[in-house]
């Protein structure tokens, strides 16, 4: 399943790649991409439950899950 | 046995990329022991064997270890060297190489349509023949212009809000500088000035944007200082050798968009983020139309109380 999330708080390529470090050490996690000028993040995962842990693994690096 | 480096690194702007290069340094068992975005350095503690790998892996996230380049910072040696690339059009400047040949066959479809409109329907309008040598600054003013803008769409999904600063600013300020020059000179300063105002803001701003508010903002002064700059300086340069002063600043435009062009690949080009996302008919379309509009507001468009010729 794939899912986008607005992220607030990203502003350049850096956050790009921090927030997609921190998805993709997720186990189930299959793919992430992440767009600083959408502030979207885009992530495919084969387990529903691991929503929770996603948002929290982007709350960690200090930025703000709508 | 551990010891300690110090990086110099390029493309730190902030606390995200401090934390980037922290995981990068700690996944690969070494230690940060400091680190200054502003400054551009990091101090960190690692075994001998990994720092190579920790260098390239930084490299490959677009943090690439200062004086690790063939050759020094403004060694002119590079800009030839990127020259050089784009004529055998290397890989690493294939969007460039791209670009370029949209803008030679921009260059020659809108000479081609000015030449044609201008022996088949303007020469024979009042004051055609001092018009011109402004109408091949048009054409001029019309590729450079979208080849640059262009240029900055190819890198704005990688760019540093630093850089996305200096792109709104140039994007905003040549374009809106060369068309406040043409319009100014031709209708007049409110109508030049008002060209100049809104090109070189909508492009400023479009081509700013991508690093946020920030590189809009520049986009906007440059634009709206441009516009009305090249405006003034045309009505004032009227009656003292105007062609020959916009020939020379044109000149000067057009090499400080090539200098952005050089610096978009040294700072982004070496992470291959460039992507053309144009094709060659809205690219000769754009530069067209830009060209068209240009002419259309010399012939007919309305003029003030001291214009050339």
């Amino acid at each position: 399943m794939e899912k986008t999330i607005k992220v607030l708080g990203m502003h350049c390529n850096s956050c790009n790649l921090l927030i997609e470090d921190a998805i993709c050490e997720i186990k189930g996690v299959e793919a992430v991409n992440a767009n600083f000028q959408t502030g979207k993040v885009t992530v495919k995962y084969n387990d529903e439950n691991l929503m929770p842990k996603i948002k929290q693994a982007i709350e960690k690096e200090g930025y703000h899950v709508q | 046995m551990s010891s300690e480096y110090r990086l110099e690194l390029s493309g730190m702007t902030c606390g995200a990329c401090e934390k980037i290069i922290e995981k990068i340094v700690s996944r690969n068992g070494a230690a940060v022991n400091e680190i200054d975005a502003n400054a551009g350095f990091v101090r960190i503690t690692s075994e001998e064997h990994v720092l190579g790998r920790i260098k390239k892996e930084l490299g490959d996230r677009g943090f690439k270890e200062k004086g690790s380049e063939d050759t020094a910072r403004g060694d002119p040696e590079r800009v030839f060297a990127y020259i050089g690339s784009i004529v055998r059009m290397d890989k690493s400047v294939g969007a460039e190489a791209t670009l370029i040949n949209y803008a030679i066959a921009c260059a020659i479809i809108s000479g081609l349509a000015v030449a044609l409109a201008y022996f088949l329907f303007l020469k024979d309008l009042p004051n055609s023949i001092g018009y011109a040598p402004i109408l091949l600054l048009s054409v001029f003013a019309a590729v450079t212009t979208t080849f640059s803008y262009n240029h900055a769409k190819c890198y704005s999904d990688g760019i540093s809000c630093t850089n996305g600063m200096m792109v709104g600013m140039i994007i905003g300020m040549i374009p809106g500088f060369m068309i406040g020059a043409i319009a100014g000179a031709t209708n007049g300063i409110f109508i030049g000035s008002i060209a100049g105002m809104l090109a070189g803001i909508v492009l400023g701003v479009k081509a700013g944007k991508c690093c946020g508010i920030m590189g809009a903002l520049e986009g906007v002064m440059a634009g709206l200082m441009a516009g009305l700059m090249g405006a003034m300086l045309s009505v004032m340069a009227l009656n003292d050798n105007l062609i020959a002063f916009l020939y020379i600043i044109f000149g000067i435009s057009g090499a400080t968009l090539f200098g952005m062009s050089y610096l978009l690949h040294r700072e982004i080009g070496g992470r291959e983020a460039a992507h053309v996302k144009t094709s060659i008919v809205k690219f000769v379309g754009t530069g067209l139309l830009l060209t068209i509009l240009l002419v259309v507001l010399m012939f007919f468009g309305p003029k003030g109380p001291i214009v050339y010729p």
